[in-house]
């Protein structure tokens, strides 16, 4: 059994950015990561960052990281990162379990910041276990992570910023995309994402759905169908493309399973991409010290997961009594930047969930 | 939701689902059965659902005797084609030490007298039946190739087919907050969801029966506490058999689509209505687990989870009217065997209810047993 | 039915352009800065890297980026940290027909100066082979920008270039004439539980047969009992809850959530059993 005062669990921006600011108050961390190497999603994001100066803006994901794990030397408090560290649960007894390299630990913390990110969502159509059919996260670890081309023609699902960036990178990869298509009745994403998509010659197809994938063992086609205000498909429109990969990139939720078995309260909050743990200002849970940060706590971006980060850092560290003259201070700024990255209309579908979450009145 | 009926049970577990079918067979018209979340979602749902016919005690022995025979033929009993999946692969039952042993042979003896067609084995016949168990850590066995082990959702769905042919309403969702009385004797209950007037309810709420007895105002001698069990990958078969022990606090079976099912109480957590999971059981289990079956190591564990046992002193079940509310009758206790019982559950209590002539006879079985010293004699083949 | 706002194609038209450029007489200064971008979005690095403080200063994050044409003096400096990739530097200030276009290129390889190249519409259509003149950004963290020369009516226009040596992609439309008539109806039903291989016609049946929450349904499928717990299945199966009118997602009990968060052998656990708590 291990004692540690502050145990994070995810070391992606959130939870890098949590322990940066719970060690710089002088409270030791322990960070958890369950892939090989640390960044979560960053690893992956070989593209520029939007945001402000502080949340990194115009820097690549995959330096970010750098940038984000540097901090976390040299501070008052220590922060000790295990990779390989799979947390199986958070249990009654307040004990943390965790398959650290093949190797079950226990541990009790006095403070847990759940900063688990997200997970991704699926479609249900004929054809959806052929091979060839990826979650966009698949298709970006295949390439951006280990350079493999997950094939030769794609069609792309989804056209919020996932589905428009990975199809940027597909393209950037020499890999044609054939289409991207949405559901809904207008692109999702950013639209600079999209111009820059188009002008390299790709279609974007608002209000259309994939019916099928086709193929023996294989994805070899799609049949895609344009649908009505009903959301039902006007089979005259249905079209058939020749692809080897069909990218699904329909969202994210948060990935809060962890939080659930250990009995903290949700919401279905539909802007926050599902069931999505209730928080308060501080993102402390409705158990108590144990917090949440980033996708996690409702699917945003990199940039206010990053802040989320900060925030749930800080006030866990002063939540066990780790604090300095300026933590009420930076906790502010936190939650200024927060409300400045929220503040146009893209942050429109976040600050309806996150009311309905309860966090802002 | 109906204003009155004949029957209200409370509870849609596999024991209120029997109780209401057995009543409904006998033509007994409106049957309201009333579920606080959907049938078979407490215990039911969440137990090991083998059935075995070894036990030490006689009753209990004829209990599961019948029990295993209505499950034999249950599709014909219940009128539709649900497949239930009864596995009668036998159940080998592990002594710990000598003294396990001595009693197994005793309840060999007793289980035969009765038509049970069990046997004494010594650990190498133990381990001719079940190669990849390590005998070393038994001192004997007992082996019944007619108990096994079912598929508990399924037999949830046969039962509330049977129910609904029957034309048992089935109140899902529905919360009960009080029980009527009129001069001693039930009146009816009251729910979230409205009131109905019933002359007889039954009490088959399980880990919940306390909590529903003092909704009538009766004692009820019982006291609930968690059990927990872990589920593996599916694997190819390797295990026909269930294996258990007492003294060695486990059973494990291979359920038929290939995952492995273990389960365990500990006598040292309190007693409460929490179903949590603990971090301390996949620990303990896994070192019994590993110990007795080293093969088992490389599984992987996809879940674990906890319900609620219901015991009584003796670890045998109460069915009765309650001597503080006529109409109101208890079928609870059952300790942790109210699946395997459900069948004799459902029989017995129609009879008792109807005033029938019982076709075992349950009369030490009583709630009066706990008040002074006529406690039956411990089963101690209990996990 | 045709879906042509900016929201639906991505495509800024006369519109959106009209917020962006600069006076006749101020096009004809020096090269300047178009800002292609429409949306409000939390993004702020072009204000911040600008010194000539030719973009006007921001509200907050979320402000849209307007250029004082009187102080862009087209560095480019913008273009090159524009993380959507959305600023062209434009001149058409030197006499002639023709004028130049620097636009940002995260395509590999780069071309080469003097490479002929197809000129491209916002859309990617082809417009007319044009000339690379420079190529600049080659190292570093900032986007390469790369340089066309255009004629000066078609500035407005190209906003991308493909290499010519590549084979001519056929267009969507053309493969798409072929099978109008793929006979989906008759498709297997698609996964719902990966991990149980349980079907979309499944979890219809279970609903139509009275079963309306997750739990229930996970009970008789097994849907949502594999090692991903539910990750794959629980949204749709709620999408099909509604879908059938049972309810809304948020009224939903979302069904349970199970210990260990990871699959974990048994072995791993026995060695792990300090009880020591």
């Amino acid at each position: 059994m291990r004692d540690v005062p502050l145990l994070i669990i995810g070391a992606g921006p959130a939870g890098l950015s949590a322990a940066y600011r719970a060690a710089e108050a002088g409270c030791d961390v322990l960070l958890l990561e369950r892939a090989k190497k640390i960044g979560g999603q960053l690893v992956k994001q070989t593209h520029k960052f939007f945001g402000s100066e502080k949340q990194f803006a115009s820097t690549r994901g995959i330096h970010i990281v750098d940038i984000l794990a540097g901090r976390t030397k040299d501070l008052p408090g220590k922060v000790e990162i295990l990779t390989d560290a799979t947390v199986l649960g958070i249990y009654e007894d307040g004990v943390v379990t965790a398959d650290i390299a093949g190797t079950i630990e226990k541990i009790r913390p006095q403070a847990v910041i759940v900063a688990t990110g997200a997970y991704e969502r699926t479609l249900a159509f004929p054809g959806n276990d052929l091979p060839g059919v990826y979650g966009a996260g698949a298709v970006q670890t295949l390439m951006n992570e280990y350079g493999i081309k997950p094939g030769d023609q794609v069609l792309m699902v989804g056209a919020g910023n996932i589905g428009l960036i990975v199809s940027y990178q597909l393209m950037q990869a020499g890999v044609k995309v054939k289409a991207v298509i949405d559901a809904a009745d207008r692109i999702g994403g950013y639209l600079v994402h999209a111009s820059k998509i188009r002008r390299a010659g790709v279609p974007i197809l608002v209000r259309h759905t994939v019916e099928a994938a086709l193929g023996d063992s294989e994805v070899e086609q799609a049949v895609i169908v344009e649908i009505d205000d009903e959301w039902q498909p006007i089979k005259e429109t249905r079209q058939v493309l020749d692809v080897d990969v069909i990218c699904v990139a329909v969202g994210l939720s948060p990935l809060a399973d962890l939080l659930y078995q250990a009995g903290a309260k949700s919401f279905y909050i539909s802007p926050l991409g599902g069931h999505v743990p209730l928080r308060d200002q501080n993102m402390m849970t409705t158990l108590e010290n144990i917090y949440i940060a980033g996708d996690v706590a409702g699917i945003e971006e990199a940039s206010s997961a990053m802040v989320e980060g900060e925030l749930a850092g800080v006030a866990a560290a002063q939540k066990l009594g780790y604090e300095t003259p300026d933590t009420d201070q930076l906790k502010e700024s936190c939650l200024a930047e927060l409300r400045q990255l929220r503040a146009g209309p893209t942050g429109g579908k976040i600050r309806t969930g996150l009311a309905l979450a309860g966090v802002y009145s | 939701m109906r204003k009155t009926a004949d029957v209200v049970i409370i509870g849609a577990g596999i024991s209120g689902l029997a109780i209401g079918v057995h009543l409904a067979k006998k033509g007994v018209k409106d049957i309201v059965i009333l579920e606080k979340t959907f049938p078979g979602n407490g215990a039911t749902g969440r137990c090991g659902a083998g059935i075995r016919m070894q036990w030490g005690v006689e009753l209990n022995c004829l209990l599961s005797k019948f029990s295993v025979e209505y499950f034999e033929n249950v599709n014909e009993i219940l009128k539709n084609d649900v497949d239930v999946e009864f596995w009668q692969g036998g159940y080998l039952i592990g002594a710990k030490d000598e003294l396990e042993a001595e009693q197994f042979r005793k309840n060999v003896t007793l289980q035969n007298s009765l038509g049970i067609e069990s046997s004494y084995l010594s650990p190498e016949e133990a381990k001719d039946m079940m190669p990849h168990l390590d005998v070393s850590h038994i001192k004997a066995a007992t082996f019944c190739g007619r108990d096994g082990h079912l598929n508990p959702f399924k037999t949830v769905e046969a039962f509330v087919k049977a129910a609904m042919d029957l034309g048992i309403d089935i109140e899902k969702n529905t919360i009960v907050t009080g029980i009527e009385k009129t001069g001693g004797r039930v009146s009816g209950v009251k729910t979230d969801k409205g009131d109905i007037k019933a002359p007889i309810v039954v009490n088959a709420a399980g880990g919940w029966s306390k909590q529903m007895a003092e909704l009538a105002g009766a004692d009820l001698p019982v006291y609930s506490r968690r059990h927990q069990i872990l589920v593996t990958e599916p694997v190819e078969p390797l295990q026909s058999a269930m294996f258990m022990g007492f003294g060695l606090n486990i059973y494990i079976q291979q359920v038929p689509h290939g995952p492995f099912i273990m389960g365990r109480g500990d006598a040292d957590e309190p007693t409460d209505l929490r179903m949590t999971s603990s971090w301390k059981f996949l620990n303990d289990m896994a070192e019994t687990v590993t110990t007795l079956m080293p093969r088992l190591a490389r599984l992987k564990v996809v879940r674990q989870w906890a319900g609620l046992y219901n015991m009584t002193s003796d670890a045998q079940p109460i069915y009765d009217e309650a001597p503080e509310a006529k109409g109101f009758y208890h079928a609870c206790g059952f300790s942790g065997h109210g699946f395997m019982l459900a069948p004799a559950t459902g029989q017995l209590m129609s009879e008792l209810i109807l005033g029938e002539t019982p076709s075992i006879d349950i009369s030490s079985l009583g709630i009066d047993r706990f008040k002074g010293d006529m406690l039956l004699p411990l089963e101690s083949s209990v996990v | 039915m045709s879906y042509d706002k900016f929201e639906q194609t991505g495509l800024a038209g006369p519109h959106e352009m009209s917020t962006c450029l600069p006076s006749e007489e101020q096009r004809k200064k020096g090269p300047y800065a178009v800002i292609e971008c429409f949306e409000e979005i939390p993004c702020n690095p072009c204000v911040m890297s600008c010194t000539f403080d030719a973009i006007l200063p921001f509200e907050d994050v979320n402000s849209l980026p307007l250029v004082d044409f009187d102080k862009c003096t087209g560095c480019a400096v913008c273009a090159g940290i524009c993380p959507g990739l959305a600023i062209f530097i434009v001149d058409e200030s030197k006499p002639g027909d023709f004028g130049t276009l620097r636009l940002p290129y995260e395509y590999w390889p780069l071309p080469e100066k003097g490479q002929t190249v197809m000129a491209l519409s916002r859309e990617g259509g082809d417009v007319e082979p044009v000339e690379v003149v420079a190529i600049s950004n080659v190292k570093g963290a900032r986007t390469p920008l790369v340089t066309l020369r255009l004629p000066k009516d078609k500035l407005q226009d190209i906003r991308g270039f493909r290499f010519l040596s590549e084979e001519e992609q056929a267009a969507l439309k053309d493969d798409t004439e072929a099978e109008k008539t793929a006979d989906i109806e008759s498709l297997e039903s698609p996964i719902v539980c990966r991990c149980e291989g349980v079907t979309l016609a499944e979890i219809r049946d279970l609903i139509a047969a009275g079963c309306h929450t997750v739990e229930e349904i996970k009970h008789l499928s097994r849907a949502g009992m594999g090692p991903c717990q539910g990750r794959t299945c629980r949204q749709i199966i709620m999408g099909e809850l509604m879908r059938a009118g049972i309810g809304k997602t948020e009224d939903m009990p979302p069904g349970s959530f199970r210990p260990p968060g990871g699959t974990v052998t048994l072995g791993q656990l026995a060695e792990g059993g300090d009880s020591d708590a």
